[in-house]
């Protein structure tokens, strides 16, 4: 782990009073969740990209159906004002200024003839279009 | 919805549209809009992902109109994006609340390097509307090239003079954009070209008569783009953006409500009030509220108004209505 701001937060090191148990994707507020699926998926993806340095980039800008989309991109590292998380051996790079539409965010990955791919479960979604790539807050 | 004041004052209007008639061109200043610089290198991509028209492809030194809707696909703002230079944007608005915008725009701004500043209070915008619109900006400025949307003329000083063809009161409209600074300047070359100095009430009869839709009269957030009529600033081909899945179900499934359209007033005014902006519209069979009258002007020949309103699209018949004054703000559809 290198010296900058890491905060890293273990599934089974999340408070109990801060979960909650009826939902699969409820996470404490305060940051960002990458399954196993979605991280692993995101290496497989930078690794065929040869790609020896990098992150994922997690963030949301203006655009949608809904008024807000994620933005979802490998990266060579953090921005000097990212949110660091690093989670199921990935490190997520979250613009703090797109922080406050993500925070308590699952991303998972989902597979198969019906798999959408990456998908985002996010609290702060009061509203999503359609496709669900965009929201509104 | 406020009522506004009848646009036209009689006297002084006839003999303004006389000369406007006779020469085929007047000039207006608009008291309202804005201009704002939108700089940084994800300006025109942010604007083109949440306004309805293309903007990714605009060329430097092009012009083209955008509208910005909300999530339910209302109109806030018909901004015209003008693209100076790769990084740097300017957007001019007509509407009467431009704040819509910089909040519309700014709240959107989250991750994207962009900045908005206003400029409208450093600028100056001057309409040259009519048939002879183009004819007396080459007069006025030789050195330009007004084949295009677009224009830059040069007037010797620091800042950019640029005239933007809006077509915002139908047939020809030029609108220049200029700093405060030149404005002397810039009117000083119409001494041979302009003779009519409208002020609104000229400007909206010309606009009215040729059905065009201004924002705070009809491009409101009371309309979507569909029922406004502005549907050729819509990309339909673009993908995503606010408002976009709303507008397309609209169109896909033909669920337009209302349509702007043209109205004539049938009864002499003296017996039955004023028809104004903003006033009701009642069907006289049945007294269901069909809509709302958005613009009205007076034809000083008639001595009768006409206008623009938006009528449930089951009440019109070929775009054309005809109105007659119920007082109280209320207007019967006969």
């Amino acid at each position: 782990m290198n010296a900058r701001l890491v905060t890293t937060v273990a599934t089974d090191e999340i408070p109990n009073h801060m979960t909650t148990a009826e939902h699969p994707h409820s996470i404490p507020l305060n940051t960002v969740r990458v399954t196993e699926k979605a991280a692993s998926k995101a290496i497989e993806f930078a690794e065929k990209a040869g790609r020896a340095h990098y992150g994922l980039k997690i963030a949301v800008q203006g655009g949608g159906c809904s008024g807000l989309q994620y933005v979802l991109e490998l990266a060579d590292g953090p921005d000097e004002s990212d949110k660091v998380i690093s989670e199921n051996g990935i490190e997520v790079y979250i613009p703090k200024r797109a922080f406050v539409f993500l925070a308590g965010t699952v991303l998972d990955f989902s597979d198969g003839l019906n798999g959408r791919g990456f998908e985002f479960h996010n609290p702060n979604a009061k509203r999503t279009c359609g496709c669900g790539d965009s929201f509104a807050v | 919805m406020t009522r506004a004041a009848p646009i036209s004052t009689r006297v002084d209007f006839a003999s303004l549209l006389s000369l406007f008639v006779e020469t085929g061109v007047a000039m207006w200043a608009p008291d309202f809009g804005s201009v704002f610089k939108h700089s940084g290198p994800d300006a025109l991509d942010l604007l083109h992902r949440i306004t309805t028209n293309s903007l990714i492809d605009l060329p430097e030194g092009a012009a083209r109109q955008t509208v910005l809707t909300s999530e339910k696909g209302r109109i806030i703002d018909a901004p015209w994006v003008i693209k100076l230079a790769p990084d740097e944007l300017l957007l001019v608005s007509d509407a009467t609340n431009p704040q819509a915008l910089q909040d519309g725009i700014s709240r959107y701004t989250i991750i994207d390097d962009a900045e908005l500043t206003d400029v409208t209070d450093e600028t100056v915008r001057l309409m040259v509307f009519g048939e002879k619109a183009t004819e007396s900006m080459i007069v006025a400025f030789p050195e330009g090239d007004f084949t295009r949307t677009l224009a830059f003329m040069d007037l010797g000083e620091d800042s950019q003079t640029i005239a933007l063809r809006t077509d915002a009161a139908g047939g020809t409209t030029w609108m220049i954009v200029a700093a405060r600074q030149s404005v002397k300047g810039v009117l000083s070359r119409f001494e041979n070209s302009v003779n009519a100095m409208s002020d609104r009430s000229l400007f909206d009869y010309v606009r009215v008569k040729n059905g065009v839709p201004i924002s705070g009269r009809e491009l409101t957030e009371d309309v979507n783009p569909l029922e406004a009529s502005v549907r050729h600033l819509i990309d339909f081909d673009k993908g995503c953006y606010v408002g976009q899945e709303v507008i397309a179900r609209l169109d896909t499934y033909d669920k337009v409500q209302r349509e702007l359209v043209e109205f004539t007033e049938v009864c002499d005014r003296s017996n039955n009030g004023n028809i104004e902006s903003g006033d009701r519209i009642v069907a006289a069979s049945g007294g269901r509220d069909v809509g709302w009258v958005s613009s009205v002007v007076l034809d000083p020949s008639t001595e009768r108004a006409f206008g623009l309103a938006y009528v449930r699209i089951r009440y019109t018949v070929g775009g054309k209505i005809e109105l007659t004054s119920a007082g109280d703000g209320i207007a019967l559809l006969t």
